[in-house]
């Protein structure tokens, strides 16, 4: 921020050439040179209305080249050929020559006495196919600066599936700019779109798109940090990042999947479930403090941004592995179950009586009196610790950028201790929702399970080991398709 | 204050690192969608780092918009002030001024809103505004580096020199960076140390890790002092350094122009003032085109371009901006507007006893024919023993309107010699009039 105050400072120096406009004055300066496109694309065609404002100085400029004193005519010549030559409106690829249908130069009176232009064009294009993805560039006074604003929309029951621009101009078409303080000056001079007939008119822009939802939420937590002081408004704050740790569980991914079909198929009790949501949590925190701290001291080596998609990578493998690896020992154990099929009845029967002594069960496992549930090979403990290690590993390695932000604004705002816990908090909330899903995924199983008479606790361990490769498959290509090579 | 402003370089940096974060996991769904601010981890320490400043006026203009904060709104006008003098573009500098008022209103001793205003106030040649604001600035935080900038700014253009040393002494031991450097090598070069002045510019070029047109800037600042000095091999290689690290920026090319036109390219630097003028027409700039269209005797051209710094000068005047003291000069150099530009330049000169006022308040006498009133002020400007050939340029011609021819073809000698191509048009008169002198 400093740098800003040290650069700023140096234009007084020796520089200090600009004049600052006043009111009455050009709103954008006396240099200014604006343009605006608008297309509008109808089934076959293109309409565009190209507009142009040019401040005094511009026009002085424009008028002494071309010799103009009174009649405008020159004017129109000049810019009837320029501008259609300086759009670029690309068809699937190909060129789309826009025609001239109409130009109207119109001189206005400036300051000082001097003048201004206004130019307004019709121009016209065939679009042959109107699914078409269609790509717009505005070449005209390319390094003059000044307002550029492209708007796109539809109509004629064409549609649009998406745009990078806007369906409606924000300077009503550069005859009212708007003088909102934190608002730049648009500098568009390409757009995208893809038609559709039939899709919604306008239907805005991709990037708005994507940014939905979830954002609302990641917001609200990302400003808790900037909150102050009171012990109450600290608890709130803790309670408001445990729940949105909770719905972040709840999101897409987060090894929620993974989770569930490993416990299912692991024949996992609900002390798993619980370990696993807490080792989850735990790695969850430490990856967001390690690449905060990352972020904090060694990104001048590498951008922190940089890190995500090798640890997508990284948890795509995870799981990947873990799939392959369950599935390798259960197919085993199915092999296993045939030959003790006698065995597994028992075991059965031995196992119902657990459910109705939770107390002594848990004890038996704290006091690492565990059992290997009798039908799996020797040496394959699916509810081990490295299976657990890998789902943690799945689950929290990418940390939540949003935890993330929290920390590193914690920092800035020399409340290590308050972010820490904030993103404990967030860490907490995710591994009690990931908890409760598994939760609920054994009870299911146990009631299926009772209804099937076993049938389906047979089944779903391979199919679950399956379900898990598939998933690792897809995260692995994904990490994959994302590295930035 | 100073914990202040790191807590909001920090929680700038945070928001930044939110975009910066989230936009790779969902850029690659999106693929066309905008390219993520780059996040430098110097953004978190108080020194300030390599943020964009188009990202950084992204994430104040999101935060303000959530909710309005005088720091915020202070930090906002500056990086418009800055995006205003980068881009050329000058609409950037009312909003600016809008938002320092803003935040004075919330805050009415914020620091940066006080700087802000000095800086705006300067900027439009009220230098006498421009130190009450850095007077203030410095008052409520008497140890930023900043404020006594502003201070230093006013004081060297109001001709209080001796003033203006003391504070930048202050300045620089307090911060030795970019800001201070460039401004002792401005004194410097006033008080006729060339090679001091060309050391300190070496050294705020150290002190620069800034990039593009920032760093251009710098290399051409360094290019025009060795100008100055005659010196174009070392001139030309700053300006292509300059041009090279900004190729789209205008700065350097005007120094190529300069540097064409010194070596009788005349074709070539028209070419490059031309690109120049199409991007950003300056007074200054479209004199040197219109200079170089008459010295090949395209006079055509020449008064299209003169006629532009006409409009110029009715715009500035029509909103209230204090007119260049180069466009004086211009005026007095082409015998125009005579009798007003005696007034112009007297108003400036009463107004503040620079260097620069006196010199072109004795140009304009002498171009009145009032030689001996002349005289008085081309020695004032003479006052701190500035070595630049522009002004022993001036007093010379004088000296020898007056019969001095002595001493006349001595200042001529000195301007020709320091710098041969000090000007496209009046290095020439200079040495006719040196071979009057002699004669």
């Amino acid at each position: 921020m400093k740098k800003l105050v040290r650069l700023a400072l140096v234009v007084g120096t020796v520089a200090a050439v600009w004049a600052p406009a006043n009111a009455g004055a050009h709103p954008l300066g006396n240099f200014t040179v604006n343009a605006y496109s608008g297309l509008e694309f109808s089934r076959d065609a293109v309409a565009v209305h190209y507009a142009l404002d040019l401040a005094e100085i511009p026009t002085f400029q424009l008028f002494n080249e071309l010799d103009i004193d009174g009649d405008v005519s020159p004017v129109e010549t000049r810019f009837g050929s320029d501008i259609p030559a300086n759009l670029w409106l690309e068809s699937d690829g190909e060129r789309v020559p826009l025609e001239l249908q109409e130009i109207h130069a119109v001189v206005n009176e400036g300051q000082a006495g001097l003048q201004t232009l206004r130019v307004d064009a019709e121009l016209t294009g065939d679009i042959a196919d109107p699914d078409a993805t269609i790509s717009f560039r505005d070449r005209n006074f390319a390094d003059r600066v000044g307002w550029r604003e492209i708007v796109i929309d539809a109509i004629d029951g064409q549609g649009l599936r998406s745009s990078s621009a806007p369906d409606s101009s924000v300077s009503d078409e550069l005859r009212d700019y708007p003088t909102d303080l934190l608002s730049s000056p648009p500098h568009i001079t390409e757009a995208t779109a893809r038609l559709h007939p039939g899709a919604l008119p306008g239907s805005g822009n991709e990037s708005r798109d994507v940014a939905e939802g979830p954002s609302i939420l990641r917001d609200r937590f990302a400003s808790l940090i900037e909150r102050s002081g009171s012990p109450w408004v600290i608890l709130v704050a803790i309670l408001l990042a445990f729940g949105a740790g909770a719905l972040h569980a709840l999101g897409p991914g987060h090894g929620k999947t993974v989770m569930a079909a490993y416990l299912v198929g692991a024949e996992g009790r609900a002390r798993q479930a619980v370990v696993v949501g807490t080792a989850v949590s735990l790695m969850h925190t430490t990856s967001v403090v390690v690449l905060g701290l990352i972020t904090l001291w060694a990104s001048n080596v590498f951008a922190p941004e940089a890190v995500y998609p090798w640890l997508a990578l990284a948890s795509g493998a995870v799981v990947l592995g873990l799939g392959l690896w369950l599935l390798r020992a259960r197919t085993a154990t199915r092999h296993a179950h045939r030959v003790h099929e006698h065995d597994h009845h028992e075991h059965d029967h031995h196992q119902h009586p657990h459910d109705h002594d939770k107390a002594s069960h848990a004890r038996a496992h704290a006091l690492g009196l565990d059992h290997d549930h009798g039908h799996l090979p020797d040496g394959v403990r699916l509810t081990s610790w490295k299976g657990l290690g890998a789902i943690a590993v799945s689950g929290g390695i990418l940390p939540s950028p949003t935890a993330l932000v929290v920390l590193l604004g914690a920092v800035a705002l020399h409340r290590v201790v308050f972010g820490i816990a904030l993103v404990g908090a967030f860490s907490v909330g995710l591994a009690a929702a990931l908890t409760g899903v598994g939760l609920v995924v054994l009870k299911t199983k146990d009631v299926l399970n009772r209804r099937s008479n076993g049938r389906i606790t047979r089944l779903l361990p391979v199919m679950s080991a399956a379900a898990i490769v598939c998933l690792g498959l897809f995260l692995t290509g994904q990490a994959v398709v994302n590295l930035p090579l | 204050m100073t914990r202040r402003r790191w807590v909001l370089a920090g929680g700038v940096a945070a928001v930044m690192f939110a975009a910066g974060a989230l936009l790779p996991l969902r850029a690659h769904l999106t693929s066309a969608s905008s390219r993520p601010p780059r996040v430098a981890p110097q953004t978190l320490t108080p020194v300030g780092g390599a943020l964009s400043l188009d990202a950084t006026i992204e994430s104040l203009q999101e935060r303000l918009r959530r909710h309005r904060d005088p720091a915020g709104e202070s930090q906002l006008g500056l990086a418009y002030l800055q995006k205003g003098r980068l881009g050329a573009d000058p609409s950037y500098f009312p909003k600016a001024g809008r938002l320092f008022r803003l935040s004075l209103r919330g805050d009415p001793s914020n620091v940066d809103a006080l700087i802000g205003r000095g800086l705006l106030a300067n900027a439009r040649h009220r230098f006498a505004e421009g130190l009450r604001w850095g007077h203030e600035a410095a008052m409520v935080s008497p140890y930023s580096a900043d404020a006594l900038g502003v201070v230093v700014d006013s004081l060297v253009e109001l001709g209080r020199y001796r003033a203006a040393t003391g504070e930048l002494q202050h300045m620089v031991d307090l911060k030795p960076n970019l800001a201070s450097f460039a401004r002792i090598s401005y004194l410097r070069e006033l008080e006729g140390d060339g090679d001091g002045a060309i050391q300190a510019m070496h050294l705020a070029l150290r002190a620069t890790q800034e990039t593009g047109e920032d760093h251009a800037w710098v290399l051409c600042q360094l290019g025009d002092l060795y100008y100055a000095h005659g010196r174009y091999a070392q001139a030309k290689e700053e300006y292509r350094a300059g041009h090279a690290a900004a190729p789209d920026y205008y700065v350097p090319l005007v120094g190529l122009a300069k540097f064409a036109a010194a070596e009788g390219r005349l074709g070539d630097a028209v070419r490059k003032m031309r690109r120049v003028v199409a991007v950003y027409p300056s007074a200054v700039n479209v004199i040197l085109l219109g200079d170089l269209y008459s010295r090949l005797g395209n006079d055509e051209q020449a008064d299209a371009q003169y006629a532009l710094v006409e409009a110029q000068r009715r715009l500035a005047e029509a909103n209230g901006v204090v007119t260049d003291v180069e466009l004086t000069v211009f005026y007095a150099d082409h015998h125009r507007r005579i009798g007003r530009t005696v007034a112009l330049a007297r108003a400036q000169y009463d107004a503040r006893d620079s260097i620069r006022t006196a010199d072109a308040l004795a140009w304009a006498l002498y171009s009145a024919g009032r030689y001996h009133e002349a005289i008085t002020y081309a020695r004032r400007a003479a006052r701190l023993g500035t070595r630049d050939a522009l002004l022993y340029y001036h007093r010379g011609a004088i000296e020898l309107a007056l019969g001095h021819e002595r001493v006349a073809a001595q200042l001529l000698s000195r301007a020709l010699e320091l710098n041969p191509h000090f000007s496209v048009l009046q290095s020439g008169v200079a040495h006719e009039l040196l071979q009057e002198a002699r004669r």
